[in-house]
């Protein structure tokens, strides 16, 4: 992303605390109490200080001291009060973010989703929605409170004498002019910071993913020069960063620490000329000790703003995202024949089908083969509407899949992935995937079906057992047939299995193909096949090359002619020679 | 910290002049006010109360500009620093050892913890020490005018500090806790994404985002939690410390009308009490940030403790390529032994298959051998010497991997399969067309310096298989060890994996973990491994004529193989 003006960012920010305006609100009229009760003590202080200069009682400085000390104490707590506020509005805000952020996210194209980098999805989530934090709690509220409350306290001290206002308030101003130069300028290395951040991020997830075959492949003790660079260049980049706002930082710190900077040297030369009484220049003299306290905090918020805006920004584009339009329900009754026609379908530019026209009766197994890289899971995957097709459609019982609610589509499929993901959590919490509302027999008839019901009870936990951060108390042969007793309870007339005989070793793939049958039987099958020999009583071959399909037929057909599928069979069975 | 010490201690002896220094206008209002109750302003004071005043400002703003500087050089290579040292610490420690903690910690602390380090050098330490050295010197000013009021708002200065140590003792519960809820959602946000999939397969979008939803509610409840209690907590410290101002103002009030101090002192001592007071409460605020990189650096100090994984410097020659397990025994978990008494020898130049049913303890095998773990008891013998006593660069030279799915980082083809090796385009180019890669490489416009993306993500699993290969070939090893790969594969990469690993076991010492019949039977000799114990072992022939586990199990093979999906 571009650096985008922090005016840009602001909008998108108000936008998102909109709906908590009111909490909002109430914030910052509570700050803006407490900003110019900011002055109330000093006030006191002065009128203390009156009561010694003209020879008043002890007990009226006694009275002013404590007034002092209660207006300040108020000022703190009126303050306290609206951070609290602010602060419950923001954890809300962020909150309710955050689940529209994963709402979004479960209701875009796939690809959108699984093509990004895991790690920067996370930084999407959890930091830039984080970082507005700052925003909702702190930089609306601070700001509009410490403008105003300057806005009230210059009109009152104007009052009281324009001279003295004018010097107090022309050093604010220079101040506040360098700030929003040194704002503008961090504004322009900010791109170069997060995209060293994120680059480090993407670097970390990457060396720990393949921290294993790492440790095997390459046993020396530096990690790469890639992931040493990330780490020196994002430090580099953040040094630039603060680098280019420091001295404006310091100045305006300093200057707001003194904003009597004119106020002495004018208002003394005044006062010697009697110009001014000697209580009006003591007056300022004062209240000059407090006056920059509010618009201090300013510091922070402004060196933040561009942090902050492009947060909001990757935010936003992440919620304006296009998801895919969902058709409206109930959907009308169809049957489970499945139809492609004329199926085009690429992603990044890259032609991944052309035309695949293909019809699956109700009931009937279809095989896609082809070697890998063809577009067979793709293929799989367009039935389900993980993408939607470029042209030509999909249909489903003589709808089109794009016309049927997506929830209703899903409901009608099972997959069985070639890589078989399961949830950190318990065996029955997995299970439970496939049908939430499944009884306990039904979970067991399922895992017996899938073979895997023997496995999971000779466990100490049983069906409790809380599988492990990587799902490795279960070999991948297991973990395939809990897939498929998952896809049982599902029970859809539509099975899609992908590539399901990988990672297994062949001493469990009888076991496995037991499963399979029970899943396949009486349902419309499609399957990514490997396993040449499993295929051959297929009802429909289709043969996949360079994302078009080349042959179709049953295998005795298939193999009887010269051509792509022959070529396959014999390799498989050269390959794979199992009976001697 | 090290070499950036002195630089830091620098900066900040630096930024306790400019705490000095920003007392300028307090310390100027309060002589003004002590002169107009008492003696009144003449022209020599303006001048130089105005002179003062400038001078501060110039000095506090260099100090601090400077300072800054300074500080952002530290925070920039202590950062830079600690990376690297954390990141070097991950990859010698046992990758057992790494692989047990959940993995967003690690990322965690080394993304996060560290630039929480970094803002605390950058954004607070110099404010904390400048405003920690404000108020002990406006003490020191006002004791030197009045002892008495001096003493009180010294005691109000440790009251103040104490309210705020107990202010961090209650944050420092909050924030330990809510990094925990922090994990917890970023795992969760991990497993979101990759579990996107299967979500949506199964309808259960809307389910997906719940089980993310309970654990950021946990997060936005114990923050609301934290909230209750520091804010209030906070402003109570804050009022409680203005109303003693208030009150120290009255004792000033006292002092003046009981004659002990005079007008003008008066004057002087309620503007500096009214300053001391905000600088107490300025401090006590400012210390809040010392919990946050507290928290940080414990948990980058516990990855730091990571220790080394054993590693001999260089140990005697192995006289042969033979690989020999003794008696080895392994477990991951305490209690749930992996490999029980494993004994076999691996003739050199010769092929040894490993089978068994999955979670049989087979990649165990390869991954002792790799040095991922220690054995827990027993030991590997190579060439006779004990694999323990073997030096890294050995193990190196002796031993290549190719493993079941070998994940590549982002590299280009040329780093991919020469790894750190310096081997000429040549010899690449050679291995790559034995192993089968040489096609697929070149397919892409910039060949060897084509990238393979995050993991081999560009890659297909046939692909990533054959440049593991590719990458053996280069290291040319006499010992090889080999997962030989079961992902699902078209007939012909299928064909093509086999020629290529067949290149690679040419007159080496090979460990083979196979799954593939035909692989096994070719196999020179055979170990059968249950459960971590080795049931049988000898040549295809032999076992198939002793009717055991081996033969039962080939049988029931060929049965399969037979069956297929039936309708």
């Amino acid at each position: 992303m571009e650096y985008r003006p922090i005016t840009s960012g602001t909008r998108t920010l108000l936008k998102f605390a909109a709906p908590v305006a009111g909490l909002v609100t109430g914030a910052t009229v509570l700050a803006l109490v407490s900003s110019v009760l900011e002055l109330a003590p000093f006030y006191f202080l002065y009128r203390a200080i009156l009561v010694v200069a003209e020879g008043g009682e002890g007990a009226q400085l006694v009275t002013f001291g404590i007034l002092a000390g209660v207006a300040a104490a108020l000022q703190t707590v009126t303050w306290s009060g609206a951070m609290y506020v602010s602060h419950v509005a923001a954890y809300d805000q962020l909150h309710e973010l955050r689940v529209e952020l994963l709402n979004r996210l479960t209701r875009l194209p796939l690809g959108e989703v699984t093509g990004r980098h895991s790690g920067d999805l996370q930084r999407v989530v959890v930091d830039d929605v984080g970082k507005l934090e700052l925003f909702v709690a702190h930089s609306f509220v601070e700001f509009v409170s410490a403008a105003v409350s300057w806005v009230i306290v210059t009109t009152w001290l104007a009052v009281v004498d324009y001279r003295l206002a004018a010097a107090t308030a022309v050093v604010a101003a220079v101040a506040y002019a360098i700030l929003l130069v040194g704002t503008r300028k961090s504004g322009e290395a900010i791109a170069e910071t997060n995209a060293a951040s994120g680059r480090l991020s993407r670097k970390l997830v990457e060396f720990l993913d393949g921290l294993l075959t790492t440790a095997v492949l390459d046993r020396s003790e530096r990690p790469s020069r890639k992931l040493r660079s990330a780490v020196t260049d994002l430090a580099d980049a953040n040094a630039r960063w603060y680098g280019r706002v420091d001295p404006h930082a310091a100045a305006y710190h300093v200057l707001n620490d003194a904003a009597i900077l004119l106020v002495i040297p004018i208002g003394g030369v005044l006062l010697l000329r009697g110009g001014v009484e000697a209580g009006h220049l003591l007056l300022f003299a004062i209240l000059g000790l407090g006056y920059g306290i509010p618009i201090q905090r300013l510091r922070r918020i402004y060196f933040l703003a561009n942090k902050i805006s492009y947060a909001a920004g990757v935010v936003d584009e992440t919620l304006e995202a296009e998801i895919q339009p969902d058709a409206p329900g109930p959907a009308p009754s169809h049957t489970s024949d499945l139809e492609f026609e004329d199926v085009c379908f690429g992603y990044d530019e890259r032609e991944v089908l052309s035309d695949v026209s293909f019809r699956a009766p109700s009931g009937t197994l279809t095989a896609i083969v082809g070697h890998t890289g063809a577009g067979k899971s793709t293929l799989a995957r367009l039935a389900a509407r993980f993408w939607d097709v470029g042209s030509g459609s999909v249909r489903l019982g003589g709808i089109d899949v794009r016309d049927l609610p997506i929830d209703h589509l899903l409901s009608r499929v099972a997959f069985v992935f070639q890589d078989t993901f399961l949830f950190r959590d318990t065996i029955e919490a997995n299970l439970r995937v496939g049908r939430p509302a499944a009884t306990e027999e039904e979970l067991v008839e399922a895992a017996r079906a899938a073979n895997i019901h023997s496995v999971i009870s000779a466990m100490p936990d049983g069906y409790q057992t809380r599988l492990g951060t990587r799902g490795d108390n279960l070999s991948g042969g297991e973990k395939q047939r809990l897939a498929i007793a998952r896809a049982l309870l599902h029970d859809a007339p539509l099975v899609i299995l992908d590539e399901a005989t990988a990672f297994v070793d062949p001493d469990s793939e009888a076991v496995l193909r037991d499963s399979l049958h029970a899943l396949t039987v009486g349902r419309t099958v499609l399957v990514v096949a490997h396993r040449l020999s499993t295929i051959v009583g297929a009802d429909q071959i289709l043969v996949l090359e360079g994302g078009r399909i080349v042959q179709a037929g049953v295998h005795d057909d298939l193999v009887a002619v010269e051509g792509r599928y022959r070529e396959l069979w014999t390799d498989w069975q050269r390959a794979d020679a199992v009976t001697p | 910290m090290g070499p950036e010490h002195r630089r830091l201690l620098r900066a900040l002896a630096l930024r306790c002049i400019r705490g000095i220094a920003a007392l300028g206008p307090l310390v100027v209002v309060a002589t003004m006010a002590g002169r107009i109750v008492g003696a009144g302003l003449d022209r020599a004071f303006v001048w130089s109360a105005s002179g003062v005043l400038a001078a501060s400002v110039v000095v506090a703003f260099l100090t601090h500009w400077v300072s800054s500087k300074m500080l952002l050089g530290v925070a920039r290579d202590v950062t830079s620093r600690v990376r690297l040292e954390l990141l070097r610490k991950v990859r010698s420690a046992p990758v057992g050892e790494v692989l047990v903690r959940p993995r967003g910690e690690v990322t965690s602390i080394i993304d996060r913890d560290v630039a929480d380090l970094e803002d605390f050098l950058v954004g607070s330490v110099g404010g904390l020490t400048s405003s920690a050295m404000a108020a002990p010197v406006l003490v020191g000013i006002v004791a030197f005018l009045d002892p008495v009021v001096g003493v009180v708002l010294l005691v109000l200065g440790c009251l103040t500090v104490v309210g705020y140590g107990y202010r961090l003792r209650t944050q420092s519960r909050h924030i330990a806790y809510r990094y925990g809820l922090r994990a917890a959602q970023d795992e969760r946000v991990v497993e979101f994404v990759q579990g996107i999939e299967v979500a949506k397969a199964f309808g259960l979008r809307s389910e997906l985002a719940e089980r993310l939803d309970e654990s950021l509610r946990d997060y936005k409840t114990e923050n609301l939690r934290s909230v209750r209690t520091t804010i209030p907590l906070g402003a109570g410290l804050a009022a409680g410390a203005s109303l003693v101002g208030g009150l120290l103002l009255a004792v000033a009030g006292w002092r003046y009308s009981g004659g002990a101090i005079d007008a003008s002192t008066t004057g002087t001592l309620l503007v500096l009490i009214a300053g001391a007071t905000l600088a107490f409460i300025r401090f006590g605020s400012a210390t809040g940030s010392i919990v946050y990189v507290s928290a940080a650096v414990t948990r980058i100090a516990g990855l730091l403790d990571l220790r080394p994984a054993p590693v001999a410097s260089r140990g005697p020659d192995p006289t042969g390529y033979d690989v020999r397990f003794e008696g080895v025994d392994f477990e991951y978990e305490p209690g749930v032994p992996v490999l029980r008494g494993v004994e076999f020898v691996a003739p050199g130049g010769s092929v040894t298959a490993v089978v068994g049913e999955s979670g049989a303890g087979k990649s165990t095998l390869l991954h002792l051998l790799a040095g991922l773990w220690e054995p827990g008891a027993g030991r590997i013998l190579i060439g006779g010497v004990d694999l323990a006593a073997l030096g890294r660069r050995q193990r190196d030279d002796l031993m290549a991997f190719v493993l079941q799915d070998t994940y590549f980082p982002d590299a280009t083809f040329r780093e991919a399969i020469a790894g750190e090796r310096g081997v000429g385009d040549d010899r690449i180019v050679a291995a790559a067309r034995t192993a089968r890669c040489w096609d697929f490489i070149q397919e892409r416009a910039s060949g060897l310096d084509a990238r393979v993306g995050e993991g081999g993500r560009q890659l297909s699993g046939g692909e990533r298989q054959r440049l593991a290969i590719a990458r053996a070939l280069v290291a040319d090893t006499p010992i090889v060890c080999l997962d030989e790969a079961t992902a699902a594969l078209d007939a012909t990469t299928e064909r093509q994996i086999r020629e290529a690993t067949a290149s690679l076991l040419e007159g080496r010492t090979v460990i083979l973990v196979a799954h593939r019949p035909a692989t096994i039977r070719g196999a020179d000799s055979i170990v059968v491994l249950e459960d971590g114990v080795v049931v049988e072992s000898g040549t295809h022939q032999e076992l198939m004529a002793k009717r055991g586990v081996y033969a039962g199990r080939t049988q029931a093979l060929e049965d399969a193989g037979r069956r297929g999906f039936s309708r």
